[in-house]
């Protein structure tokens, strides 16, 4: 899908067209959904967040201006894990393991130990262990591909300090992978 | 002088390390990505941090995907729901508001706020029949609230 059909389909979607928004959905399933897992160290809760989260953005298509509609969608996915993570009280554990919820391609990834499971669960661990901010800041940059820029406008703050708050959860997500000899 | 050029160096790689990361994600410009890929190349410790900086984001983008079953699609179903939970929220918060201001209404009234002084047609007990109308009032209006929603609700379904 290129951004032209993406555009008519947010076209359609704002005149009601629950199909239309039912591609979209279908199109960035796994990212939110990966996203929300990233964030929150649970399958479940992830599942439960992104549903809510496209029930809220289908209620707000009508509000969406242009620009990127992936930002977007990333921002109310974000917002989602924010009340979620409010909700448990500000702990996030791991209760779900990655490699029990993982893609079926991915199990050939592991057992070609590209990547053991320990160290999955390890950078996994590790992420939870990130103060919330700089853990979004890391998780939008590197498994939501979204630039600076677009960061800044889903963290709605200037994009100097998405700078700094990537360059302190890498150097303590490095910090943390050293000390458990995953690096 | 020797102090000059330590602290020259210093200033240099500390400013480096916290270009690191921007470096990593391609998002500097032309003239300090030069400038600090000649610190780079001079200074093994900078070099050090940017190798296990890299490495750290290299391992992040290696990790697999984690699937659901869970398609996540709209259907007309849910946004109804969805959209009689929001309704029928609206109107609960409507409710208990008015419960509030006839529940100061009425604490005004126990109080004898809004009664002129020397009313005495009630007798000596006229506080204790105003302050249980006043409790029963409040009740009722909670009550009444609660059964509405809850029926609203059912219907909903």
């Amino acid at each position: 899908m290129n951004d032209i059909e993406e555009a008519k389909l947010i076209k359609l979607s704002q005149q009601g067209s629950v199909e239309s928004f039912n591609t979209l959905i279908e199109r960035y399933r796994k990212e939110t959904l990966n996203i929300a897992f990233r964030m929150l160290g649970n399958l479940p809760d992830a599942e439960d967040v992104c549903q809510t989260a496209w029930l809220s953005a289908w209620q707000s298509i009508k509000k969406f201006r242009g620009g990127s509609f992936r930002a977007w969608i990333f921002c109310i996915v974000s917002n989602a894990c924010r009340d979620e993570f409010r909700k448990r009280k500000r702990k996030r554990t791991m209760e779900t393991t990655l490699t029990d919820c993982l893609e079926p391609s991915a199990d050939c990834c592991i057992d070609d130990m590209v990547l053991t499971r320990e160290k999955v669960e390890a950078v996994q661990k590790a992420l939870l262990q990130l103060p919330y901010k700089q853990c979004l800041a890391v998780i939008l940059r590197v498994y939501g591909d979204l630039n600076y820029e677009e960061i800044s406008r889903v963290m709605h703050c200037p994009s100097g300090t998405v700078k700094s708050r990537l360059n302190r959860g890498l150097h303590r997500l490095r910090d943390l992978l050293q000390n458990g000899k995953c690096l | 002088m020797k102090t000059g050029v330590k602290c020259f160096y210093k200033t240099e790689c500390s400013k480096t390390r916290e270009q690191l990361t921007s470096y990593i994600d391609g998002e500097l410009g032309d003239k300090e990505q030069s400038q600090l890929e000649l610190h780079l190349e001079s200074c093994r410790s900078c070099r050090e941090e940017y190798n296990s900086l890299r490495q750290t984001v290299s391992l992040l983008q290696q990790m697999p995907e984690v699937s659901s079953e869970r398609t996540f699609r709209i259907d007309e179903k849910n946004v109804a729901q969805k959209t009689g939970d929001r309704n029928l929220l609206v109107l609960y918060r409507a409710a208990v508001g008015v419960a509030i201001i006839l529940a100061l209404v009425c604490i005004g009234d126990f109080g004898h706020l809004f009664t002129p002084s020397g009313d005495t047609s009630l007798g000596g007990y006229s506080w204790l029949i105003r302050g249980a109308e006043s409790g029963l009032f409040v009740v009722l209006i909670a009550l009444g609230s609660r059964i509405l929603v809850h029926l609203l609700r059912r219907r909903k379904r």
